[in-house]
């Protein structure tokens, strides 16, 4: 494909929100202040599995300064929660499933009376039997959390035939890999403000979805969509972790009952303890190759805690299956996968969706191919790589937008560069990923208002939430592009439900794709009219002419021209306005119940990471020295945002693969804080080289890809790998704590 | 001298040591010191500790700040610490870097920069946590203390201080006034912690060692752990093993060997109990090997 050439895309800008950042100006959250305003808490269960057979809150409410308490008998519309399923009760009625489940709310004239007041809520529990494993909730008689059956859900994917693959194959490689339970640790506890004004209940919060907000709010309050508005105020990261509802309808509950503002800062024990986590999973694995390393075959059983709620958890599931048999063409595959409901922690959403965990199994399988085989393992990744027409096990055959054998390349070609040769105890270690941009299987659409303003500055709306990955800078720079304008002559309004159209969630490295396909698409509608009126005036057909550097020519002849502000004179004159909608459902279908084959996702990123570490053999520590990590974006639509994904994802990975593990027993999460749950710090990072593949096809705009999740997923298993390949021995189980690795280490 | 409520306790600042005696001897019960709070805020607000008067120690501005004593005739040199200097003066202190390197080494480790701009010499060693940074260091300089009530001062040495895990033995209304380190010119001094992150961690173990050689044979040693029992420890067998021996790797691995036998250290959420004694040789044959390429 001939390179793009493009004005504004693919070179670095001011990110929008850095001036008000840096300046401290931002308002979060928890700066919002408003007149007669009352503050929040949420009484929480300490039990992971019970009744409710008292609940006495007299002593609270006789505080002098308590407004109010709530309990689930004062929600006026519904009161059931959740992303996927509504399992999640917005106040417990039927019965406790979690630790910190909520049972009242209170609303107060300071934070001090709230802690006070929720000391002296009085409950007694009838005790019910706690499930906390995998292994518990699928025995027969074993107490239910939701239901009939404690099987939250199961899934099954099959292409070709399997077992008489295997039964052909020269080399087969088989293991379990453990993950386990992560924290998000966004740097900003959830919290919000509610407040009503002329019949509309208003929500600020620190969100990744404004729309979905809305309608769960709308739900619980009884009350139509459009009397309720949501808007994302600046948010300090998500991860996945602010996807689902935190504080939003207990506000909207409080803020009713009062007819005053609220607000609800969560501090950061009570955050860990209630946010969605990373799922932990166990996946036995089985592949199989002919001697000279193609792969014919891949097996996989997966299991998955996903706690007491679903969560984003069924999306976790379908998409840990889909690509559980890593960036590779597999002829032969089958994948059957368990997830249940425990008392445990809620897990859901978290950078990557099930894809991280599912990489440390398939690329943990990809090494030990390599070893026995003895290849080398980028060359036996690039023979089995996909490629352009690659079938994939859900039957869908790849367009020409795949670059995962380029990353490869770049990765090898970098790492030939600067990696050191290695000493004994150091390693080498190579990971991949493969990630579908969307939703899984599902509609997923998003939109965009545009409105080119008569001095040619323009406001952009759109749904989108940027919770500091930059969506609102690649929003403007996508509609600068398109327009011909630059990217400061754009402004972007994001998630306010009350301005801006549905732009569901930024979640699933999809908003540069979906967001920035609609944004593209209200631009091009409103340039149709700019087209229009420019065409009549310069007297040239209006498909010859050309937008770029605030400038409209002719592309026969670049001396008839007019500018921007000249043209927006002549939009005047003739009563014209520039303005545009646009919405994009990427062209996904829905998958099969039986074999899940279909189309999950319009489009693939792919990526390598190359780690070289140093491990310790007296102390266990790994040193994780060198990341090389190459991304196959599409088209970078800001070059240093790309950079700044990848390093902050190859951090990331380093803490999955070393640092991170949710403790938790009897349901409750033993270190919810910064000071027990480490994760890497400034001082750990290793030297991160970010590599910008670019194999743009025609989905997305100017064919961009996502690369939020992407950035994290290859560090994982190539740090891993790393340290297997410094040792020589295999490692299962992650995070690679020194006290582990010493354990293999001694035997 | 300022007043106020806090949630509990009154906090009180004392501007000089007739205030604080006053306090003190009007105070019935309750009264906890306070200098950067990096522990004690944290710990009242969660409600691990709890007081009646919280008394706070910056208003003496006389306890910051590090001197040098020079040498006299029958009399060492010797550097004197404010206990409120900050952890951070400790980091950057030329003097210190030069003569006790084994301190300011372990400084810069402590927490991370924010926390060591608050957080005092003295509240790390009153906090008395097993693997305190500050206090491998000070039993290997031979530090003692003065020790400040009402009722007059007193001098201990540093080992003298902790009973246990967060508990020390200071009286009631006592606090730690200043910290002695005699100095000891050919002596190489080292620090070394163990942990799985580069900055803000606790230490699983952490190792101090001071050295002096005389013909090529070890003529001084002090070794001292944390995190290898209840409190921060010297290893005296480990010591009086080095003594008189030549300082080669392999004496100081077989002095690791002994530093484990003579340990107790406890299993935690960080570590376990054999995680700990199998790393205690390796950080203190490190330690030894760094103090002894500090000697010029
Ligand atoms: C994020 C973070 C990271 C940390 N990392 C480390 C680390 O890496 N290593 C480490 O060792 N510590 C660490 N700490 C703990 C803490 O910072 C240190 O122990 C610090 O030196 C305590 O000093 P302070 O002045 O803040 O003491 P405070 O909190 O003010 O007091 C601590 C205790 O000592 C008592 N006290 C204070 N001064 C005196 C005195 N002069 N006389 C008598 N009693 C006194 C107080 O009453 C209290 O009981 C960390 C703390 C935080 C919050």
């Amino acid at each position: 494909m001939a390179l793009r050439d493009l004005a504004v895309l693919g070179k670095a800008n001011v990110k929008k929100d850095a001036y008000n950042k840096i300046t401290g100006e931002a308002k979060f959250a928890a700066d919002l202040k408003f007149d007669h305003m009352l503050y929040g808490g949420v009484f929480r269960s300490t039990v992971p599995h019970a009744t409710i057979k008292r609940f006495d809150a007299s002593k609270a409410l006789a505080l002098p300064g308590v407004a109010c308490v709530l309990t689930s008998k004062d929600i006026p519309g519904g009161n059931r929660i959740g992303i996927i399923l509504k399992d999640e009760p917005v106040l417990v009625d039927d019965k406790i499933r979690r630790v910190g489940d909520a049972i009242a709310i209170v609303a107060a004239e300071t934070q001090e009376l709230v802690e006070e007041a929720l000391e002296l809520m009085e409950v007694e529990y009838d005790l019910l039997e706690p499930i906390l494993s995998y292994e518990d909730a699928m025995r027969e008689d074993s107490a239910k959390v939701h239901g009939e059956t404690n099987l939250h859900m199961r899934k099954h994917l099959e292409s070709g035939d399997v077992d008489a693959a295997f039964a052909q194959c020269d080399v087969i490689v088989e293991g379990t890999y453990t993950t386990n339970m992560l924290s998000h640790m966004f740097i900003e506890p959830d919290a919000g403000v509610a407040r009503i004004e002329d019949g509309v209940i208003t929500v600020y919060a620190s969100t990744q979805n404004a729309h979905f907000d809305r309608g769960e709010v709308a739900r619980t309050m009884g009350l139509p969509n459009n009397k309720v508005r949501v808007v994302q105020v600046t948010t300090g990261g998500g991860f996945g972790g602010k996807l689902d509802i935190s504080v939003q309808c207990h506000l909207a509950l409080l803020a009713n009952a009062t007819g005053r503002p609220v607000k609800m800062v969560r501090s950061r024990k009570e955050s860990t303890d209630v946010s969605a986590k990373r799922h932990p999973m166990t996946m036995k694995a089985k592949t199989g190759a002919t001697k000279d390393g193609k792969i014919q075959a891949v097996e996989v059983f997966m299991t998955g805690d996903t706690g007491a709620y679903a969560s984003y958890g069924p999306a976790v599931i379908v998409r840990a299956v889909v690509h559980c048999m890593g960036p590779y063409e597999v002829p032969n595959v089958r994948v059957d996968a368990d997830f249940v409901y425990t008392n445990n922690p809620m897990c859901g959403a978290f950078r990557g969706f099930g894809v991280p965990q599912v990489s440390v199994c398939h690329e943990g399988q990809m090494n030990a191919l390599a070893k026995a085989l003895n290849m080398d393992p980028i060359d036996l990744r690039i023979l089995n790589a996909q490629r352009p027409g690659t079938v994939l096990a859900t039957g869908q055959v790849l367009d020409e937008a795949v670059g995962f054998i380029e990353t490869l390349q770049e990765a090898k070609k970098k790492a030939a560069e600067v990696l050191d040769t290695c000493k004994e105890n150091q390693g080498v270690g190579v990971g991949c990923m493969w990630y579908g941009v969307g939703n899984t299987g599902l509609p997923n659409p998003a939109a965009a208002f545009v409105e080119v303003l008569p001095d040619a500055s323009v406001n952009l709306m759109v749904g989108c939430a940027d919770i500091g990955q930059g969506s609102s800078t690649v929003m403007a720079a996508i509609a600068a592009e398109e327009l011909g304008l630059s990217y400061d002559d754009i402004h972007v309004t994001s998630a306010d439900t009350m301005v801006t159209p549905e732009g569901g969630a930024s979640s699933a490295s999809r908003q540069t794709f979906i967001s920035g396909n609609a944004t593209r698409i209200a631009c091009k509608q409103a340039k149709e009219t700019l087209a229009q009126t420019a065409a009549n005036f310069l007297n040239v057909p209006k498909e010859d002419l050309i937008f770029r550097n605030r400038m409209v020519y002719s592309s026969k002849d670049p001396a008839i021209k007019l500018t921007y502000p000249e043209l927006m004179a002549e939009m005047k004159k003739w009563g014209k306005l520039a303005v545009g909608a646009g919405a994009y459902n990427p062209k996904t279908t829905y998958l099969d119940a039986k074999t899940m084959a279909g189309i999950p996702y319009e489009i693939y990123a792919y990526g390598t990471t190359i780690a070289q570490v140093e491990v310790d053999t007296s102390t266990g520590e790994v040193d994780v020295q060198k990341l090389i990590s190459a991304h196959d974006v599409g088209q970078a639509v800001d070059r240093e945002m790309v950079e700044g994904q990848i390093e902050g994802g190859m951090v990331m990975a380093q803490g999955f693969a070393v640092f991170e593990k949710i403790e938790h027993e009897k349901g409750k999460i033993k270190n919810p804080i910064f000071s027990k749950y480490l994760i890497p710090t400034a001082m750990d990072v290793p030297e991160i080289y970010p590599i910008i593949v670019e194999c743009p096809g025609e989905a997305g705009p100017f064919g961009a890809k996502g690369v939020g999740e992407p950035a994290l997923i290859p560090g994982i298993p190539a740090i891993t790998n790393a340290v297997e390949n410094a040792l020589g021995q295999r490692f299962f189980e992650l995070p690679l704590m020194p006290t582990e690795v010493m354990k293999k280490i001694r035997g | 001298m300022i007043e106020q409520r806090g949630k509990g306790y009154e906090y009180c600042r004392p501007g000089s040591w007739e205030e604080l005696a006053a306090i003190l001897c009007k105070a019935e019960a309750g009264v906890m010191f306070l200098a950067g709070g990096t522990d004690l805020a944290v710990d009242l607000r969660t409600g691990k500790k709890s007081c009646a008067h919280l008394v706070d120690l910056k208003g003496l501005t006389e306890l910051q700040g590090i001197a040098e004593t020079a040498a006299e005739e029958g009399k060492k040199g010797e550097i004197c610490i404010g206990s409120l200097t900050s952890i951070h003066q400790l980091e950057i202190n030329p003097l210190l870097q030069e003569k006790a390197a084994a301190l300011p080494e372990a400084a810069c480790q402590l927490g991370s920069r924010q926390v060591r701009n608050r957080a005092t010499l003295g509240g790390n060693l009153a906090n008395a946590s097993p693997t305190a940074d500050t206090a491998a260091p000070l039993l290997v300089l031979d530090a003692f203390l003065e020790l400040w009530s009402p009722s007059g001062s007193r001098h201990i040495p540093v080992e003298d201080l902790w009973q246990k895990a967060g508990k020390t033995f200071l009286a009631a209304d006592e606090i730690i006034r200043q910290i002695t380190l005699p100095l000891a010119p050919g002596r190489g001094t080292a620090f070394m912690k163990l942990g799985p992150r580069q900055a803000m961690d606790i230490a699983i173990i952490n190792a101090a060692a001071s050295l002096e050689l005389e013909d090529g044979r070890i003529s001084q040693v002090r070794i001292a752990l944390g995190g290898a029992g209840e409190r921060p420890l010297r290893m005296k067998q480990a010591e009086a093993f080095l003594l008189g021996k030549e300082a080669t790797a392999e004496h100081f691995a077989q002095a690791g060997v002994l530093a484990a036998q003579e340990s107790s250290p406890r299993s935690s959420r960080r570590a376990s109990r054999e995680y700990r004694l199998a790393t205690i040789p390796v950080l203190t044959e490190r330690v030894l090997l760094k103090a002894l390429s500090r000697l010029s």
